[in-house]
């Protein structure tokens, strides 16, 4: 991920990569001799302390979001950091409270499902409210991923914080709390570890939401079938239905509405995408970092940022306790 | 159109339209003798190549393609590679010393020897040329016995190395296609025209590159009026790609397009079946 914010950024114009802490030897001798511009440190903190940057992009193991976040805080450095925020609710309180005692920064968290066409577009038309009163939601993430006995740092507890809820799921809760805003309550919530030993394979969730919304997350990457991640979002009002997913947004309305003049539609991906300075991956990636140099030159705060994700993070960590203890649980937000 | 390649997607049971539609497909698609027939009528019907990419289920489909005499005689590769992203998640998943050991077991003795006399693993853990000179020889092992044509870089690889300025990963692309395969090398972008611009700047000649070119602008980047401009300056031969733009566009509405462009003369298409192929090319290869 790191190559790849790296790459984006350095092709928009008036940015500059100066500096890398990438603890990688293959990846470390590459830049030297390729890059020889760019200053390369083994350590974040060293290059924090020799160099003068406008923003950081932190794309390590879970583990050291929090640390460098930190040390990012301590220099005044604005901060990019890839989801989730922490490893638990805790790191993530603490967090966000050092952010409030440290006025100016603008932070950012790569949710960057908010920057795929199809779901910010089903965002402004459940916002316009062409659904009625919504009643239920149903909502997905798969990929066909982990099918060995995983070893690397996502399979660590320690390093990762969690499994497939915390690594997929969060996707889903992010856009969950974008689009219906707090959940309220985790119903009940199961967890499987298919083959990793320390963290969850798959999870399940049903919710309530405090506007009286219910709802159900489902998410796995051990499932077969999905060769590029999938999040599905289906929605029910009384006024109809809408499915998003990355492809396309299908809509089955009782009633037209203004915003949409036909009952049953299918508005695909490509009707609704535009180009992109460059496309490393998708274009999300390149929305979402252009979102942040937006952000740090108008001295906005941006659209996911750590306080919202620190709220994904509460959701998250009451959906494992929820399955832990095998009760429902209210979701305790924090700031 | 003068030129017709087949792509390989509709085989694997991919789609761009819609990944739920692409599983569907990939049910049916589990036994590949519709895929050989699809294959014999276009070579027959006058496709020029096949353009293939990493799948999990490669070998098998070219080993029922190697099966046929006639279609090895027959078919042109078009191979696009290395598929990057598998390595990089094998690496989160099984962490780096592992993904490099188990890349190694499936490298070629003579390859093996070679990393072994360097310094074994740990030189693959330290220089990157090796690295991905060593994720070239394994992924075109899967070809050897076929006729292949240009060996394309991948788009990831491609645009990520055009966006970091690394000028070396296609000098070195193009120097070892040349002195191990004899085989000319290619880039697959989807920033056809920072990628023209940026070999313009370092003096290097790639005579093939396959980008995206549709009526809808669909993965063309920074924008479709962009990507045209470039096209008219390009001197080297341009593969589109996309041209239904996934599925959006229909058959004529997508050839009249591309057709009205300068410089363009050769694209990839996928086929699903035998019925498929015969409409779609009569109408790219101007049969009707």
């Amino acid at each position: 991920m790191g190559l790849l914010h790296a790459g984006i950024l350095n092709s928009l114009n008036n940015v500059r990569i100066t500096a890398m802490a990438e603890k990688e030897k293959v990846i470390v001798n590459y830049v030297k001799e390729s890059l020889p511009h760019v200053h390369v440190y083994e350590d974040a903190d060293e290059m924090f302390e020799s160099e003068n940057l406008d923003v950081a992009f932190v794309t390590t193991p879970v583990s050291s979001h929090y640390p460098i976040a930190q040390s990012c805080m301590r220099k005044k450095i604005n901060f990019f950091i890839e989801k989730p925020l922490c490893r638990n609710v805790e790191e993530a309180r603490r967090l966000c409270e050092e952010l409030k005692n440290t006025p100016g920064i603008i932070h950012s968290v790569g949710f960057n499902r908010r920057f795929i066409d199809t779901f910010e577009k089903a965002k402004s038309l459940l916002d316009a409210g062409i659904l009625g009163d919504i009643t239920s939601v149903k909502s997905s993430m798969y990929v066909s991923n982990i099918f060995t006995k995983s070893t690397g740092w996502r399979a660590n507890k320690n390093v990762s914080g969690g499994g497939v809820l915390l690594d997929l799921g969060s996707h889903i809760v992010d856009l969950l709390l974008w689009y219906f805003g707090p959940i309220e309550e985790i119903v009940t919530s199961e967890l499987k570890s298919i083959y990793s030993n320390e963290v969850d394979d798959a999870a399940s969730a049903t919710v309530n939401f405090s506007s009286g919304v219910q709802g159900q997350i489902d998410t796995s990457w051990s499932v077969r079938g999905y060769r590029l991640p999938e999040l599905n979002i289906e929605v029910t009002g009384s006024n109809g239905k809408l499915r998003v997913n990355e492809d396309f947004i299908a809509i089955d309305l009782d009633q037209p509405t203004i915003e949409l003049q036909e009952a049953k539609t299918r508005i695909y991906k490509q009707s609704l995408s535009t180009g992109v300075p460059v496309d490393l991956g998708g274009a999300e990636y390149t929305k979402e970092d252009m979102h942040m140099i937006d952000c740090i030159r108008e001295n906005k705060q941006a659209l996911v940022n750590a306080f919202e994700a620190g709220h994904t993070q509460s959701v998250i960590e009451a959906i494992y306790d929820a399955a832990k203890n095998n009760l429902s649980r209210k979701v305790e937000y924090f700031g | 159109m003068e030129s017709i390649l087949l792509g390989d997607n509709p085989f694997f049971g991919v789609d761009h339209l819609s990944h739920e539609r692409a599983r569907e497909k990939a049910n049916i698609s589990q036994d590949f003798t519709n895929a050989l027939e699809v294959i014999r009528y276009c070579f027959n019907a006058g496709a020029t190549g096949m353009v293939v990419s990493t799948h999990p289920r490669l070998k098998e489909l070219i080993g029922m393609i190697k099966s046929d005499q006639d279609l090895v005689n027959k078919v042109q590769f078009f191979p696009i590679l290395p598929y990057v992203q598998g390595y990089v998640l094998k690496v989160n998943e099984k962490g780096m010393v592992n993904t490099l050991a188990e890349i190694l077991n499936q490298a070629s003795l003579q390859n093996k020897f070679k990393i072994i006399t360097k310094g074994g693993l740990g030189i693959l853990k330290k220089d990157f040329y090796s690295l991905f000179k060593l994720f070239i020889d394994i992924e075109l092992m899967q070809l050897q016995g076929t006729k292949i044509k240009t060996v394309f870089l991948h788009d990831v690889l491609t645009d990520l190395a055009l966006s970091l300025r690394m000028k070396n990963i296609f000098d070195i692309f193009q120097e070892h296609l040349h002195d191990h395969y004899n085989v000319e090398a290619g880039l697959v972008t989807k920033n056809f025209p920072l990628l023209i611009s940026r070999l313009d700047e370092w003096n290097l000649h790639y005579p093939h590159i396959m980008t995206s070119f549709n009526k809808i602008g669909f993965q063309m980047n920074p924008s479709r009026i962009e990507c045209e401009r470039a096209l008219q300056n390009f001197d080297g031969r341009v593969i589109a790609m996309s041209v239904y733009a996934g599925g959006y566009i229909k058959p004529q509405e997508a050839l009249d397009y591309i057709t009205s462009l300068p410089n363009l003369n050769t694209a990839v298409i996928g086929i699903s079946s035998v019925e498929h192929a015969k409409s779609t090319l009569d109408l790219f290869l101007g049969k009707n």
